[in-house]
């Protein structure tokens, strides 16, 4: 934001949270009062659809689901209040009514905050205030990407902060089915079949039971030998 | 004698300026709209000239008189910036020997790839101050005591442990180096950490600085972190091993201040999933990681599931698989989800010898 100097005319610009600055032109030191109103702070960012859906799709591994596919991506600025309560509390409400992430509500991410102007929004949408929380010390719009994707047959959307990547979801497609790793899977396949073989031996089922203990134990007492000595290699 | 600055009259015209507009259809045209606000500068009131005040200077000396000036209503809070001392590339180095070491080796440079890396300066609020107050309550001892037995011959005497509570009153003064982090950042893992900040070199945050770095807002109001503080420094002064039936504490000549410190933050992607990793600016360590988590073998399991298998099926073949359908039955009970017989058997496999994710 622009201020201008009352001593030489110079306009200077002015950063989110300042209250003091220096003149560039005369030097002077300049004081600016809070406003009365709450603060309108926009955070700056790119738009970049490609990271929001890798951020979603990095979420949806994390969680086991299944892979997004078909997504399509809507950007936005949309407005947040911030409240300071007189217990010394923080709390951040959606200031708009239409376009809420649904599931949650985001925390403002670490970034360049300017004082809104259109100009920062780099041409994108800019959601309009609808319900500016009573005792809001602080309006921002944050960049918000809202993604619906199709993952199976399960249709739904995510919402991906800009800047902190944070994902806020409401529901997740179904479960991923978990691939079988086929080594371990015929490693313990060829010891069933050892222990059925080394079973056979025996004459009852006491002596049956003695034996394959033995030779797993055997085989488990070995195996831990070996990885004990590789971890020191 | 101290004289008044010009600054001290010069704040009651002030313009009002970013201030939200009211909520309505068009709010947001209505503030790009905004003419440059004006502010008004403040000049020496012995020479005239122009003095430069920093936010948060309480006394000044002006640059062409030398008159020492006093700031009878100084705006914001003294703002300290310390550069970050470690370059780009030496935090994505220490972040590679990180990743490396959390993972034994498994993962390293080749198998990740690096998104992006900002340099963002965190605010951290210190308070200085003097904490007063007084608690009193009881303290808890444990007493031993030999007992004899009432019949001599029955044996020898034993002892017995009780708590003894005894009350304690006590008188805190203290001087408070405090400081805690100014905004909520999760993802960076700066949560309930303090700065050592009497053992750096800071410089003024002044308008080029401002200017020249990614200064994260404080989102931690100044009441917030004095009651923050107040509750930890409280919690503090209880001595250990006490229990607290009144207290009452004050902070006085409380000073705040904002220190932003430099924090590298990176993210990096490996088999398709998206990491981040916190690099401490200052000293290149990493303060927080996530790393890929490595899916161990379980040895046992692997080795003695199918022994016990195999004696089931050596036994009577039959019975192997009635193991199976109770471990079903137990599993559908437990997990409350009915899987199909298949699926929940690749489940069980994959469990059984790769642990849990």
């Amino acid at each position: 934001m622009l201020v201008r100097c009352s001593l030489c005319g110079g306009e200077n610009e002015m950063e989110p949270g300042q209250e003091m600055l220096t003149c560039s032109f005369c030097g002077a030191a300049l004081a600016l009062a809070r406003p009365q109103g709450p603060e309108h702070l926009i955070l700056d960012h790119k738009r970049d659809n490609a990271a929001a859906e890798s951020v979603l799709r990095s979420f949806l591994i994390e969680n086991g689901r299944k892979r997004p596919t078909e997504t399509a991506t809507e950007f936005s600025f949309i407005p947040f209040s911030m409240m300071d309560s007189v217990d010394g509390k923080e709390s951040i409400a959606p200031a708009s009514r239409s376009r809420v992430p649904a599931g949650g509500t985001p925390y403002p991410p670490a970034g360049q905050y300017r004082f809104f102007d259109e100009s920062c929004a780099r041409g994108e949408k800019v959601v309009p205030i609808e319900t500016a929380a009573d005792g809001a010390v602080r309006i921002v719009h944050l960049p918000v990407y809202e993604i619906r994707y199709q993952a199976g047959s399960w249709k739904g959307r995510a919402f991906v902060i800009g800047e902190s990547w944070q994902t806020i979801a409401d529901g997740l497609p179904p479960q991923r089915p978990r691939r079988v790793a086929l080594g371990p899977l015929l490693a313990a396949t060829g010891l069933f079949v050892a222990y059925l073989a080394i079973g056979s031996f025996a004459s009852n089922a006491l002596a049956r039971l003695a034996l394959i203990t033995a030779s797993s134990c055997g085989a488990y007492m070995i195996f831990s030998l070996r990885e004990k000595a590789s971890r020191r290699t | 004698m101290i004289p008044e600055t010009a600054a001290g009259t010069g704040m009651d015209r002030v313009a009002r300026a970013g201030a939200a507009p009211a909520a309505g259809p068009e709010p947001a045209k209505a503030a790009s709209a905004a003419a440059p606000s004006l502010a008004f500068g403040a000049t020496c009131p012995e020479c005239g000239g122009s003095i430069r005040i920093n936010e948060g200077d309480r006394s000044i000396r002006c640059g062409y008189c030398g008159s020492a000036l006093y700031v009878t209503s100084p705006r914001g809070v003294q703002s300290y910036i310390l550069p970050p001392r470690v370059t780009p590339a030496k935090a994505r180095l220490s972040a590679i020997h990180y990743i490396a070491e959390r993972t034994d080796g498994r993962i390293g440079a080749r198998n990740t790839s690096a998104l992006d890396m900002k340099l963002i300066h965190v605010p951290f609020w210190r308070m200085r101050a003097r904490l007063m107050g007084w608690l009193s309550g009881d303290r808890v001892k444990l007493a031993k005591t030999a007992v004899a037995p009432d019949d001599p011959t029955a044996g020898p005497s034993y002892a017995t442990v009780r708590e003894v509570h005894e009350a304690y009153s006590r008188l805190v003064f203290k001087r408070i180096d405090w400081s805690a982090p100014a905004c909520v950042l999760p993802y960076l893992g700066l949560q309930g950490i303090s700065l050592r900040t009497s053992f750096l070199e800071w410089y003024v945050l002044d308008d080029a600085r401002r200017h020249e770095y990614t200064i994260a807002l404080p989102t931690r109001s100044e009441r917030g972190a004095r009651k923050d503080a107040l509750s930890y420094l409280t919690h503090l002064a209880i001595p250990a091993g006490t229990s607290v039936r009144a207290s009452r504490f004050h902070l006085f000549d409380s000073r705040f201040s904002l220190y932003y410190y430099p924090v590298y933050m990176l993210r990096y992607c490996c088999a398709g999933r998206i990491y981040t990793i916190t690099v401490d600016g200052g000293n290149g360590s990493v303060v927080r990681g996530e790393v890929p988590r490595q899916r161990r073998l379980d040895a046992k399991k692997l080795f003695f599931a199918p022994a016990l298998l195999a004696f089931f099926a050596s036994a009577w073949l039959p019975l192997a698989f009635i193991a199976a359908a109770v471990l079903y039955a137990s599993d559908t009970i437990r997990a409350k989800l009915l899987l199909p017989p298949h699926a929940w058997l690749a489940s069980r496999i994959q469990t059984l010898l790769e642990g849990e994710d």
